[in-house]
């Protein structure tokens, strides 16, 4: 929690797009993307100029120095690499540090590690993954996948001022990054306005063709009405905070009109997949005049204000150690087989990876996830309402309405997910719910 | 606003404003005040009949039996004998009083004049507007010329053996029946107004209203059915065979609603539409017309929905208008289940009436139940849900998809087109899209064929085909189409069909098939289906009584927690299994009651449900009331009642009057007089209640109690005039002539059109030789209600008394057009034989 306190503070001081002093001359963005390697995490960017350091075999940095590192904030090494910084607390350095270091930590680092039982080498390793290091460092147990969103339509799709701001000081605009359940941070490079202005400005050119879409301007019951049906129909706060409730794993929507373009938004909700390719959030499957609702909504920004968004920045996100410890690292599979798999992506944030329904997300949400090693209550569930639960969301079923529906699911998918829901509950389906024979 | 206001606190012109209620609302099967909502042609004069309350039992006393008056007259002779006997018995001071905290005034600020009408909508909701104008409730009804009609009135006649009637437009352009029945003159019958466009798929009718000399708007009985082209009517009351095509042998007597007596609106004794086939349907008395009625359109438009509008548009054009989070009106989509469900069941459910006075936007629970009218004695509906006589789309309540989703009406249909849509809101082709249903159950849609086993295209692979399909409402007969859609959605299942008799699915298009064919193909192709819940289960094979299976699975039932075991806790089948219990199992004051009964009826007392609670409130009161220590309980759990205080004390007691009406109609003065004055604890101020123990107590000899309980309902609702008629037939038997004629007279003076009060006045005339004033009297009764066949033959004997032969012989044989089997018929004869001069 001592971690948490010090991001408030951060985010509090924060204010997008800051007063502008300096004004020195910036390189070409084209050249910063290829200086910072940008290309690491965000694949449709060239790859980076040169490579990091690398860790695991044969690597002899001692976990304090690697400890001291990650506190230090953004630094240039003598050989002209950058190390960005990633506002890191020492408790997740400190698990960092005894994940990458060889030896022994000195007597701080032991205590960091002694009084804190998140603090260990496991943990620090599901936070490289988590923090994508493996874009930058070679390391024998990971593989370099690019962690960061795509940004080729960039210029579709934010918002100028908030870039240029979110460049300069990431950690301040987004201090849980941008998808708060993967734990992936966008580091600090530190750079100056007049760089970041320089990024901004090449990232910025790089758009594609959306639909045209004018936001309405909705009265207050229009979006009091809205908000209502985001919390109790359409499963959006499963996912996402929205005006200080809901969860955790997909950004905050109180950000979204400073961020993002409407027409974005509404294009997004209207095909995630075709607009997003690597997204998580699934197809909305709403008509037209309720996208244009929608992303007319959330291109208004929340009821209360920016100031209000800020503050809802600070309640209760997960840190990157308790994301590590909840047992639901996403991606983490529990058992095998593609089941196992979609599980862990889809299910595991709020249901937990082994199924008890403590996934790192739960308690952000109003009804406690279904707990599918309960094999009383699963054995009494036909595997088409297991499906059906899946694809149409909790609202359909009077559950919790904060449960998503997968409506883009393939059906193979689903059906491997309910295979493997049943080796969760170690039960079958009941015997009347057979179905299918041929007439 | 003051009229509605008073309105509401059963100061109407209505006897029995009270429900009919659920432990018993007479024998009708034919659409008395329960009925609700659509196409439905009732019963004709013996409607009344069916309410149960004041007008039975004055109907009763007078025209039961082949006697007529002269039984009437008699039963009246032995009463005030008797009468003596019981006279000391008292009122009140009885022990088993309870003490139950005030009953709060009804939540009814609402009036006319809230409401702003349609086309005030249109300016900012132009899309729902159009959409509004197009759909079934937008085209449901309107001025004829302005609403299409499905014949045109081109003077082409309708051919009964006994009357041509004739629809045309008249000289001045104006819509009319023109009647021409046997020799009597030709009488036309300007519409007013036209109901239903035959727009259902089920089969859609059309009825013409006209509104009558006493303001009241009526339906004629010449609708017209859309499937099979043709005139029809209601014979239930007449012939029992349900609806016919009219045509040439039969008689225009067959038709129950001829003459006219099937009101628009509330109306104390007629048969009722209740407020389903117009807009804000509502009483406008006036002088001399008690019963007078408006509407704003006989379209359903925006604000029977959404309530009131005036009070919103104030609101949006105001300066702060965007600023606003309470605009005066709730879209649909946001109402939590049971309001969004309410909005539809104020039309498309069977409803009992527990006030009078209700207005859109009222509070629906403090009005209407629902639940009470399934529980009654006529049995509209099978414990599995089906229809057994008449009624509507109630059978949602028994569906999964709303006991284990919650599903509204909304969730598959459009409100404002009357299109359909998916659970996500995206449009649907039409009412056999299975988007309605994989919306939510997608997995069917990803195997079709594996579950439906019906080639993908055909329409038997619709999953409406087996879940929702097309039944004929039983009452209505087989000869004209009127079937309605499922909305128990069952799966079909051979152990409800062999139950309760209501055939699967599959026999509805395969219809050679047998019930054990069907039974063989459903278990072979589909294996076991999901176990009844335990109470629908323990209904398949309980006797006709309420065994201890029955009880024990409600007990369950009612202990069930919605989100967990949601399929059992049922709703509806508590509350009919309770009004089976109710009827069964129960008597007033039994001397001890059965513990498992007890702690059952006292866990139903303890719901949060309103009717629920009312039931198990109302069977503890009625079985035990007399125990202290249920005494103790009532008490405490009324004063647990905080804003449900009213919609539950009127369930209460409505339960009560219904039960006691019951005992009544038996003969059972002594529990009819114990369980009305139970119904009168908890709801004291309620004028029908006391007019009926009135009658118990009359009943039962004891005249000076009833003169008491009739002057009491007339302080309570000084309009009452059936209270005073029952006060003049009470007076009238004791042999106080003068009093009983001042009684008749202020009858007639609260309502001139009250038949019953003419129709006493002109006995006791004729039985003081006061023929012509008898004679006057009884036509002021028959042309309130000219199916009064008492009336007609008593208007005979006083013509026959003054000598007009032939004006005798023409009433004698209107009587016999309404009563052909009466006794009176030999009066006829006897007539007949005389010599004429």
């Amino acid at each position: 929690m001592a971690s948490l306190g010090a991001r408030a503070r951060i985010a509090a001081a924060a204010g997008v797009g800051g007063a502008r002093v300096a004004r020195a001359k910036a390189p070409p963005g084209q050249v910063l993307v290829q200086t910072l390697g940008c290309g690491a995490c965000h694949a449709d960017l060239p790859p980076p100029a040169m490579p990091a350091r690398a860790f695991g075999a044969g690597a002899d940095i001692g976990p304090d120095s690697v400890f001291d590192a990650l506190l230090r904030g953004a630094f240039a090494s003598p050989d002209g690499r950058r190390m960005p910084g990633f506002h890191l607390d020492s408790a997740e350095a400190a698990a960092l540090a005894l994940y990458l270091g060889r030896g022994e930590p000195a007597r701080r680092l032991r205590r960091l590690r002694d009084d804190n039982t998140n603090v260990s080498a496991e943990t620090g390793g599901w936070m490289f993954r988590a923090l994508g290091c493996a874009g930058c460092h070679a390391h024998p147990d990971h593989r370099p996948e690019p962690a960061g969103p795509a940004l080729a339509a960039e210029g579709s799709r934010v918002q100028p001022a908030w870039l240029r701001a979110y460049l300069a000081r990431p950690h301040r605009v987004r201090p849980f990054g941008p998808r708060p359940g993967s734990g992936a941070r966008m580091p600090d490079f530190a750079l100056d306005e007049a760089k970041a202005d320089s990024l901004a400005a090449f990232l910025l050119r790089r758009t594609i063709d959306l639909p045209p879409f004018e936001p309405e301007t909705l009265s207050r019951f229009a979006r009091h009405q809205i908000d209502t049906l985001l919390a109790a129909r359409w499963s959006c706060l499963g996912c996402h905070a929205w005006q200080g409730r809901g969860g955790r794993i997909g950004p905050d929507l109180g950000g979204a009109a400073a961020r993002l373009r409407p027409e974005y938004i509404r294009a997004l909700l209207a095909d995630p997949a075709a607009i997003a390719p690597a997204t998580m959030l699934p197809d909305p499957s709403l008509p037209p005049r309720t996208l244009d609702r929608i992303a007319s909504r959330l291109a208004a920004g929340p009821a209360d204000g920016p100031a209000a968004y800020a503050d809802s920045l600070r309640a209760g996100y997960p840190s990157l150690l308790t994301l590590a410890s909840a047992d639901a690292p996403p991606a983490t599979a529990s058992g095998s087989g593609a089941g196992a798999a979609t599980y862990a992506s889809k299910c595991a944030p709020c249901h937990g990876a082994s199924g008890l329904g403590d996934g790192f997300n739960a308690g952000f949400l109003r009804v406690r996830p279904a707990n599918h090693t309960d094999s009383a209550t699963l054995a009494a569930r036909a595997d088409a309402t297991l499906y059906d639960i899946t694809v149409a969301g909790g609202f359909a079923f009077a559950r919790s309405p904060e449960m998503p529906a997968f409506t883009d699911l393939p059906p193979e998918t689903v059906h491997q997910l309910v295979a493997h829901l049943r080796t969760l509950c170690r039960c079958t389906a009941p015997a009347w719910s057979r179905d299918g024979r041929a007439p | 606003m003051s009229r509605r206001r008073r309105s509401g606190q059963g100061r109407r012109r209505r006897p029995d404003a009270g429900p009919p209620p659920s432990a018993g609302a007479g024998p009708q099967h034919g659409g008395g005040p329960r009925k609700t909502g659509a196409d439905k042609p009732t019963d004709g004069e013996a409607a009344p009949k069916a309410r149960g309350g004041p007008r039975t039992a004055s109907l009763t006393a007078w025209l039961s039996g082949p006697g007529g008056r002269w039984l009437a007259l008699l039963t009246i002779a032995v009463a005030a004998v008797i009468g003596v006997l019981f006279a000391r018995q008292g009122l009140r001071g009885t022990s088993d009083g309870l003490a139950l905290p005030p009953l709060p005034p009804p939540n009814a600020t609402i009036t006319p004049a809230d409401f702003a009408g349609a086309e005030s909508c249109a300016e900012c909701h132009s899309a729902e507007f159009r959409l509004w104008q197009s759909s079934t409730h937008g085209r449901a009804g309107g001025a004829p010329g302005m609403a299409p009609l499905l014949r045109a009135f081109d003077g082409r006649p309708i051919r009964f053996r006994d009357a041509t009637v004739t629809p045309r437009v008249n000289a001045t352009g104006g819509y009319e029946f023109v009647v021409a029945w046997e020799n009597r003159p030709a009488q036309p019958f300007p519409v007013d107004g036209v109901v239903g466009g035959g727009h259902m798929a089920g089969g859609g009718t059309q009825g013409f209203v006209t509104r009558a000399e006493d303001g009241t708007v009526r339906f004629l009985p010449f609708e017209l059915a859309r499937i099979e082209d043709v005139w029809f009517c209601n014979t239930s009351t007449r012939l029992d065979q349900g609806w016919r095509a009219i045509e040439p042998g039969m008689r225009l007597t067959d038709c129950g609603d001829w003459p006219p007596v099937r009101v628009l609106g509330p109306h104390a004794t007629l048969a009722t539409c209740q407020q389903c086939h117009g807009s804000q349907i509502a009483p406008a008395p006036a002088p001399g017309q008690p019963n007078a009625t408006t509407y704003a359109s006989l379209a359903i438009d925006c604000e029977s929905c959404h309530g009131p509008a005036r009070h919103h548009i104030e609101l949006v054009r105001g300066a702060d208008a965007d600023t606003l989070v309470d605009i005066g009106l709730q879209p649909l989509a946001t109402l939590a289940e049971g309001a969004s469900l309410d909005v539809c069941f104020r039309c498309h459910a069977l409803k009992d009436e527990l006030a009078p006075g209700y207005l859109p936007g009222m509070p629906f629970d403090e009005y209407y139940s629902v639940l009470l009218a399934l529980t009654g004695e006529d049995q509209p509906v099978l414990p599995d849900g089906g229809i057994r006589t008449f009624a509507y789309q109630q059978g949602h309540l028994w569906s999964d998809c709303y006991l284990a989703g919650f599903m509204t009406c909304t969730e598959c249909h459009e409100p404002h087109g009357q299109t359909y849509r998916d659970v996500r809101g995206r449009p649907l082709p039409g009412r056999t899209a299975d988007g309605q249903c994989t919306g939510c159950h997608p997995s069917k849609a990803a195997a079709l064929e594996a579950h439906t086993k019906h080639p993908a295209a055909s329409e038997g692979s619709r999953c409406v085909a087996c879940h929702m399909p097309y039944r004929q409402e039983p009452e209505v007969r087989e000869q004209l189409r009127y079937a309605r859609s499922d909305h128990v959605i069952p799966v079909p299942r051979s152990e409800t069909e062999t139950a309760f008799g209501m055939p699967v699915a599959c026999r509805l298009c395969h219809q050679d098939m047998d019930a054990g064919r069907a039974q063989a193909i459903l278990t072979e192709w589909w294996g076991e289906p999901e176990p009844l819940p335990a109470l629908l289960s323990a209904w398949t094979h309980a006797s006709p009584g309420p065994d201890s299976t029955l009880l024990t699975a409600l007990s369950a039932s009612l202990d069930a927690q919605a989100t967990t075991t949601a399929r059992s806790a049922n709703r509806a089948l508590q509350a009919m299994t309770l009004g089976a219990l109710f009827r069964e199992s129960l008597r007033p004051d039994m001397p001890a009651l059965d513990p498992t009964l007890a702690v059952t009826l006292q866990s139903a007392a303890r719901s949060a449900n309103p009717d629920i609670a009312a039931l198990g409130l109302a069977a503890l009161h009625y079985a035990n009331g007399n125990g202290s220590r249920t005494r103790r309980f009532l008490e405490s759990r009324a004063r647990e009642l905080s804003e449900s205080q009213r919609a539950v004390r009127l369930r209460w007691a409505a339960i009560l009057g219904g039960r006691a009406d019951r005992h009544r109609e038996a003969g059972e003065w002594d529990a009819a007089i114990r369980t009305y004055r139970k119904a009168l604890d908890v709801r004291e101020d309620h004028a029908p209640a006391w007019m009926n123990l009135g009658l118990a107590f009359a009943g039962a000899g004891n005249a000076d109690s009833a003169e008491v309980a009739y002057r009491r309902a007339i302080a309570l609702d000084s309009t009452f005039a059936l209270a005073y008629v029952n006060l003049g037939v009470l007076l009238a038997a004791r042999g106080d002539d003068i009093s009983a004629q001042s009684a008749y007279l202020d009858a007639t003076r609260v309502n001139p059109w009250e038949p019953l009060g003419w129709f006493n006045l002109g006995n006791l005339y004729l039985r003081g030789d006061r023929t012509a004033e008898a004679a006057q009297a009884y036509e002021r009764a028959l042309r309130a209600s000219p199916g009064l066949a008492a009336a007609h033959f008593n208007l005979a004997r006083a013509r026959i008394a003054l000598g007009q032969l032939d004006a005798a012989e023409s009433a004698l044989r209107d009587g016999l057009a309404f009563q052909p089997d009466s006794a009176a018929a030999a009066a006829l004869r006897e007539l007949d034989s005389r010599p004429r001069r």
